[in-house]
C-alpha cells in the first residue's frame, strides 16, 4: 500500500491532476496564411509559465485557475497579448501577423528566442529566408550548404553538400524531409542539394544531446519541413538563374480548410546545349544530350476541426545524364548508342495530426521512400542483313515503408511529455545487373548473392522535458531494434539513454549538459571524396555490426541585449564499428560482393564550438568557430595504428553577414577558412617486375609508389569569400529581386587533391588540383 | 561497368581541364627525407632451373631519376639455414643462376638474403608449398558466360584440397596450338577469368584460398575469351600453382594498388612486401598441369 502512495505521488505532477488548474491548448498560426508556427512561444507574465508549440503548431499550458496575461511571440511576427480569465479549459487559437515592415527590410525579428531557456543544446534552426541570403554556388540557394557554415559541421570537398557533423560522416545524418529519410541528398555529384528553399518552412540541425525521439544515426538529426500551402490566398514565387528556375504555387483549395503547395525546379544546361550540338553534326549524325535534374515538392493539408487535421506531403527529384547517338549510312546500315543514367529520391507522408485532449497531441505518420539509381545502355548496330542489339541495365537503390505514432503530453508547464514508437520496413537492392544480348537474356546479381535485402527497423521512445526550478532536464530512452529478414536473418537491438541538463545560472546565463548514445543499422558505401548516385545503402549483417555511438557535451549560453546570441560548447564522441573501404578499393566498382571492400573500426572527435549569432536588425548574421580533432583506427588500415580522418579540421571558422542597406539593397558575404584535408601522399617508389604469366614466369617492369602513413599530409588551408547584392523592388502585382553573386570572389585556389606528376622540365613533383575559381552569378527573383 | 566511371568523371574532369593554370598548380609538400633501402623480387617455382633476383633500390618520391640498379650485391638462397646458392649479377637489375637442379615442392623453408654497401641488408624466409594434383578439368567453347554478359569459353578445373593446412593458389592456361599440320606447335599464355565468389581475378589469372573448402573436392569454373576454331590443333595445359601466404596477400594488394593507382578519390593502398628491412616480395611456388586434348 505504501508503495502505491508513493507512485501515486510520484506520478500526480505528470498526470497534472489538480483541483484548480486549467489547461489553455491550440494552435498557433500564421494570420495570412494559415501556416501552422513551429516552437512559438506563449508565456504567462501572471505565473511565469510558458510553452513552445510543437512541429504542427499546437501547444498546451495548464495553470492556476487565475487571470493570466498571455504573450505570444515568434520570430518574424509581432508579439501579441492577450488578457484571459482562466476558470475552465480553453482552446485558443492565434493567428499572427507578420510584422510586415520588418519582414522586407530585416530577416528577422521581434521575438526574442532565447537559447538560455531552452534544454536542448547542440541544436540550430535557421530561418529559411536567412538562408536564402546566403551567397551560393552559381546563385543556386542550398540548405546544406549553408549548414555547413555552423560550428560543428564541416563541408567535404570542394562545392560538396555533404555534412560531416562532430567527427561523424553524411552517411550519420538522419535527414528528414517532412519526417521521411532522404537517402540521397544530391544532385549533380553532390554539388546542389535536393531540397528546393522556396519549399521549405523550417531547418533544425540537432549536433548531439539527441531528445530520444530521434534514433537510426550516430552524428545528427535534420529535420526539413515543407511549407503546408496558404489557407487564405493564392500566391507564387519563383526565380530564374543561371543554371536552375524555380516556381512556387501556393493557396486554398478551401478557404480555411484545406490549402496546397507545389514547388517545382529544374536545371537546363541540356536546354541550352542541344542546338549547338545539334549545329556541329554532319549529315547522318544524331546526337541527343540529357543533362539536367529537376525536383518537385507537393504538399495538401486539410482542417478536418480543431481536432483534426491530415497532411499529405510528396516529393519527387531526379538526375537524369546520358548520351544518345545514331549514326546513319549511306546504305541504310546505322549504328545507334543510347546510354544513360538517371538516379533520383520518391518520398511521401501522410500525417494525421490528432488533438485527443487538451493536453495529449497525437501524430500518426505513414512514409514511403525510394532512392533509386539506373544505368541503362543499348546497342543497336545494323549492317546489311544483320542488326545487333545489346542492353545492359544496371539498377540499385533502396525502398522503405514506415508507421510511427508520435504523442505528445503536456500535464502542465513542469513537464512535456514525449513518446512513441515507429517501424521502418527497409528494401535494399544493391545492385543488379542485367544484360540482354540478341536472344540471351542474363540476370546477375553482382553484389548481394540474393539479390534484394529487406529487413525491419522497430523505435520505442519515451522523454521527459521537465522543469525543476533553475534546472530544466529532458530525460529519455530510446529503444530500437533490427531485424534482417531472409536466409541470413539476424536481430541486433539498442537500448539507448539520453539526457540533457539546463542550469539557469545568475544573469541568465545558461549552463548546459548532455549526453546521449546512438545506434546505427543502416550503412552507406560512399566514397569520402564525392557523392556519388552509386553510393549504396546497405543494411547491418552478421558480418558487418551496427554502429554505435555515445556523445557528451557541455556549454554555456546566453542572450545578449536582446540582439545577439552566444554560446560556446565542448563535446567527446566515441563511435564504435564505422565504416571505411579498404586500401585501393574501387568505390566505382560493383562487381564483388560489398562486404568485401569495407572494413569496420572505431573513431573519435572532440573539440570545442564557439557561435555568435545577431538575429535581428539591419545586420544580421553570426560568427562560428570550430576547434576539432577527429580520429580512426581500423585494425586492417595503417597497420592498425590510429589516424586523422580525412576531414580532421583543426580549425574552421565561417563568417556570415547579411546587411539592409536600405529597403531596395542589401549586400551579404560568407568567408569561410578551414585547416587543409588529411591526405595519404606517396613518400618513395621502386621498380618492381609484375608476373604476367604464372607459368613462364613473364613480366613486366612497374614503377610502385609506397604511401606513408595514412592521412598524415595536410593539403593547404581553404578559404573562400563569397559575396551577394540583391535589388529589391515592389511592383504594382508583385515583388522581385535580383540577385548579383559571386563564388570565390578572390579567386583562392583552394586544393582538391595533390597527385605526384611532373613539371614542364620533367621535374618529378607535386601538382595541386582545384575546382572553383571565382564563379559569378545572377538570378532574378519574384513573389506575388 | 567502366562506362559508368566515365560518365561520372566526365563534369569533374571537364571542370578541370578548363584552364590549366587556375586549376592545376605546383605546390610545394615537405615530405620527409627517404633513405634508400632495397627492392628486391624473387618468384621462384618448385621446377625452376633458373633462379632469377631482381635488385634495385627505392629513391624518394621527388627524385627524377629512375631507382638505380644495384649491381655489387651479395645474394644468396639458404635452404632450411644453409647456404644453397649464391647468386651473381646478370644485368638489367637482374641475378641469374642457371642450370640449378629445381628445388622441388619438399617441405623445406628457404631464406633469400641480399646484402649490398651502403644499404641495410635484407632477408625474407618462404616455405616452399606443396604442389595439388588436378584430378580433372575440362574445356567446353562458349560454355558460359561472364559478370557483363559475355559469351565466352568455360574452364573447368577440379582438385582435392590438402586438410589441416592453409592452402593458396593461381590458377592459370596455356594453349599449344598449331596453325598446320606442318607447323611447329607453339604455347600461348591464355588469361582465365572467373565468376566464381571465392575466386580473385588478376585480369592474367585466378588466386584463391581454401578457407570455405578446407580438405574437400572443389571446382571452379573459369573463363577464357580465345577463339580456337580457327586453329587446326590447340590442347590446353591448365595448371594449379600453389603458393604461400605472402603470395596471396601480394596478388590482393596487387589488386588494390592498381585501383587506387591514379585515382585521386580512391584510397592508396600498399603493395604487400615480405622483405624484412625493404621493399618487394619473395615468392614460392609450386605446379601441377593438367593437359585438356580438344
Amino acid at each position: 500500500m505504501k508503495a502505491k502512495l508513493i507512485l501515486l505521488c510520484l506520478l500526480l505532477p505528470l498526470l497534472g491532476w489538480t483541483q484548480d488548474k486549467f489547461t489553455l491548448s491550440g494552435y498557433i498560426e500564421d494570420g495570412a496564411s494559415g501556416e501552422k508556427l513551429i516552437s512559438a512561444n506563449i508565456y504567462d507574465y501572471v505565473s511565469g509559465k510558458g510553452a513552445v508549440t510543437n512541429t504542427y503548431g499546437f501547444y498546451s499550458l495548464t495553470l492556476p485557475k487565475d487571470s493570466v496575461v498571455l504573450s505570444i511571440s515568434y520570430i518574424g511576427y509581432e508579439t501579441q497579448t492577450f488578457r484571459l480569465y482562466l476558470d475552465q479549459d480553453i482552446t485558443f487559437n492565434v493567428k499572427m501577423n507578420s510584422d510586415i515592415q520588418l519582414a522586407t527590410v530585416e530577416v528577422s525579428a521581434t521575438k526574442i528566442d532565447r537559447i538560455e531557456e531552452e534544454t536542448q543544446m547542440s541544436r540550430v534552426t535557421i530561418p529559411v529566408e536567412q538562408i536564402k541570403k546566403v551567397p551560393a554556388l552559381l546563385g543556386e540557394v542550398d540548405i546544406l550548404k549553408t549548414l555547413q557554415l555552423l560550428p560543428g559541421v564541416q563541408s567535404g570537398g570542394e562545392g560538396q553538400n555533404g555534412l560531416y557533423v562532430r567527427g561523424g560522416s553524411p552517411d550519420q545524418n538522419l535527414i528528414l524531409l517532412d519526417g521521411v529519410p532522404v537517402y540521397n541528398v544530391s544532385h549533380l555529384l553532390g554539388f546542389f542539394s535536393v531540397f528546393n528553399a522556396d519549399a521549405i518552412k523550417n531547418v533544425t540541425l540537432t549536433k548531439g544531446g539527441f531528445p530520444a525521439r530521434f534514433g537510426g544515426r550516430l552524428s545528427s538529426v535534420l529535420e526539413i519541413n515543407m511549407k503546408e500551402g496558404n489557407m487564405q490566398e493564392f500566391h507564387g514565387e519563383g526565380s530564374i538563374g543561371l543554371i536552375t528556375s524555380k516556381l512556387t504555387l501556393e493557396g486554398p483549395i478551401n478557404k480555411g480548410k484545406t490549402s496546397f503547395i507545389i514547388s517545382g525546379r529544374r536545371t537546363y544546361v541540356d536546354l541550352i546545349a542541344r542546338p549547338l550540338i545539334k549545329s556541329e553534326l554532319e549529315e547522318g549524325e544524331e546526337l541527343d544530350l540529357k543533362l539536367n535534374f529537376y525536383d518537385l515538392n507537393m504538399k495538401v493539408n486539410h482542417r478536418f476541426n480543431d481536432k483534426h487535421r491530415l497532411y499529405a506531403s510528396a516529393y519527387l527529384g531526379q538526375d537524369v545524364f546520358g548520351i544518345d547517338s545514331r549514326e546513319t549510312y549511306s546504305d541504310g546500315d546505322y549504328f545507334e548508342l543510347d546510354n544513360g543514367t538517371d538516379w533520383g529520391n520518391i518520398t511521401g507522408a501522410l500525417r494525421w495530426n490528432y488533438m485527443i485532449n487538451n493536453k495529449l497531441f497525437a501524430n500518426t505518420t505513414l512514409t514511403y521512400s525510394r532512392y533509386r539509381f539506373d544505368f541503362i545502355a543499348g546497342i543497336e548496330d545494323k549492317y546489311g542483313e544483320n542488326l545487333d542489339k545489346i542492353s545492359a541495365k544496371y539498377i540499385s537503390g533502396i525502398t522503405d515503408y514506415a508507421a510511427k505514432i508520435d504523442f505528445d503530453y503536456i500535464p502542465n508547464p513542469n513537464h512535456y511529455v514525449r513518446f512513441g514508437a515507429s517501424v521502418t520496413h527497409h528494401t535494399y537492392n544493391p545492385g543488379a545487373f542485367q544484360f540482354k544480348l540478341g536472344s540471351i537474356d542474363v540476370n546477375v546479381d553482382t553484389v548481394l548473392g540474393s539479390g534484394k535485402a529487406r529487413s525491419l527497423e522497430y523505435a520505442l521512445y519515451l522523454e521527459d522535458d521537465m522543469q525543476l526550478g533553475r534546472l530544466k532536464a529532458n530525460v529519455g530512452v530510446h529503444a530500437s531494434g533490427f531485424s534482417v529478414l531472409g536466409d541470413e536473418s539476424k536481430f541486433y537491438y539498442s537500448v539507448q539513454p539520453r539526457l540533457g541538463l539546463r542550469y539557469l545560472l545568475p544573469n541568465d546565463l545558461a549552463l548546459k549538459g548532455s549526453f546521449s548514445t546512438m545506434a546505427q543499422f543502416i550503412n552507406l558505401l560512399t566514397n569520402e571524396s564525392l557523392s556519388l548516385p552509386t553510393d549504396l545503402w546497405v543494411p547491418s549483417t552478421e558480418r558487418i555490426k551496427p554502429q554505435t555511438s555515445w556523445q557528451a557535451a557541455i556549454g554555456v549560453a546566453k542572450t545578449l541585449f536582446d540582439q545577439y546570441e552566444f554560446s560556446i560548447e565542448a563535446y567527446y564522441k566515441e563511435m564504435k564499428n564505422v565504416i571505411s573501404y579498404r586500401e585501393g578499393v574501387d568505390f566505382l566498382g560493383v562487381e564483388n560482393d560489398w562486404q568485401d571492400k569495407v572494413t569496420q573500426g572505431d573513431g573519435e572527435s572532440y573539440g570545442v564550438e564557439l557561435f555568435f549569432q545577431k538575429k535581428q536588425g539591419r545586420t544580421t548574421g553570426w560568427i562560428g568557430y570550430t576547434l576539432a580533432w577527429n580520429n580512426r583506427q581500423f585494425d586492417e588500415l595503417n597497420d592498425g595504428n590510429p589516424f586523422p580522418f580525412k576531414y580532421d579540421r583543426r580549425h574552421d571558422i565561417s563568417v556570415v553577414v547579411s546587411h539592409q542597406f536600405n529597403k531596395t539593397i542589401s549586400m551579404s558575404g560568407a568567408w569561410v577558412y578551414g585547416t587543409g584535408n588529411a591526405i595519404t601522399l606517396p613518400l618513395y617508389r621502386y621498380n618492381s617486375p609484375i608476373v604476367a604469366s604464372p607459368i613462364s614466369g613473364d613480366y613486366y617492369t612497374d614503377n610502385i609508389e609506397t604511401v606513408g602513413e595514412r592521412n598524415s599530409f595536410r593539403m593547404d588551408a581553404y578559404h573562400r569569400l563569397d559575396l551577394n547584392i540583391e535589388f529589391y523592388k515592389k511592383k504594382r502585382r508583385y515583388e522581385r529581386w535580383w540577385v548579383i553573386g559571386a563564388y570565390n570572389v578572390y579567386n583562392r585556389k583552394n586544393p582538391y587533391f595533390i597527385y605526384s606528376g611532373r613539371n614542364d622540365n620533367g621535374d618529378r613533383v607535386f601538382k595541386q588540383a582545384s575546382l572553383f575559381p571565382v564563379i559569378p552569378s545572377v538570378s532574378w527573383r519574384f513573389k506575388f | 561497368m567502366k562506362i559508368l566511371k566515365i560518365f561520372y568523371l566526365l563534369p569533374l574532369l571537364l571542370l578541370t581541364s578548363c584552364d590549366e593554370d587556375f586549376f592545376e598548380q605546383i605546390v610545394e609538400v615537405d615530405v620527409p627525407e627517404h633513405t634508400p633501402t632495397l627492392a628486391v623480387s624473387c618468384y621462384l617455382n618448385a621446377a625452376d632451373t633458373v633462379i632469377n633476383v631482381f635488385v634495385t633500390s627505392t629513391v624518394g618520391i621527388l627524385v627524377n631519376e629512375d631507382p638505380p640498379e644495384v649491381t655489387d650485391a651479395e645474394v644468396r638462397l639458404l635452404k632450411d639455414g644453409n647456404l644453397l646458392y649464391e647468386i651473381p649479377y646478370f644485368g638489367n637489375s637482374v641475378y641469374q643462376l642457371n642450370n640449378i637442379t629445381p628445388l622441388g615442392d619438399e617441405n623445406a623453408v628457404y631464406t633469400l638474403e641480399v646484402s649490398a654497401p651502403n644499404f641495410e641488408s635484407i632477408t625474407a624466409k618462404q616455405r616452399m608449398p606443396q604442389s595439388v594434383p588436378i584430378s580433372n578439368a575440362e574445356f567446353e567453347a562458349e560454355g558460359t558466360i561472364t559478370e557483363d554478359g559475355d559469351r565466352v569459353n568455360k574452364v573447368t578445373i577440379e582438385w582435392t584440397d590438402p586438410g589441416g593446412v592453409e592452402n593458396y593458389y593461381i590458377f592459370g592456361m596455356e594453349a599449344e596450338i598449331q596453325f598446320d599440320p606442318s607447323d611447329e606447335p607453339f604455347r600461348n599464355y591464355e588469361p582465365l577469368g572467373s565468376t566464381d565468389p571465392l575466386a580473385e581475378d588478376s585480369g592474367n589469372y585466378i588466386y584463391m584460398k581454401d578457407a570455405t573448402f578446407d580438405g574437400n573436392n572443389y571446382k571452379l569454373i573459369a573463363y577464357n575469351y580465345g577463339d580456337y576454331e580457327q586453329f587446326e590443333s590447340v590442347k590446353f595445359h591448365v595448371f594449379i600453382q600453389t603458393i604461400t601466404e605472402d603470395r596471396y596477400l601480394y596478388e590482393i594488394s596487387l589488386e588494390a594498388y592498381e585501383n587506387s593507382k591514379d585515382n585521386p578519390f580512391a584510397e592508396p593502398a600498399i603493395l604487400y612486401s615480405n622483405i624484412e628491412n625493404g621493399s618487394g616480395l619473395f615468392s614460392l611456388t609450386a605446379n601441377s598441369l593438367f593437359t585438356i586434348e580438344l
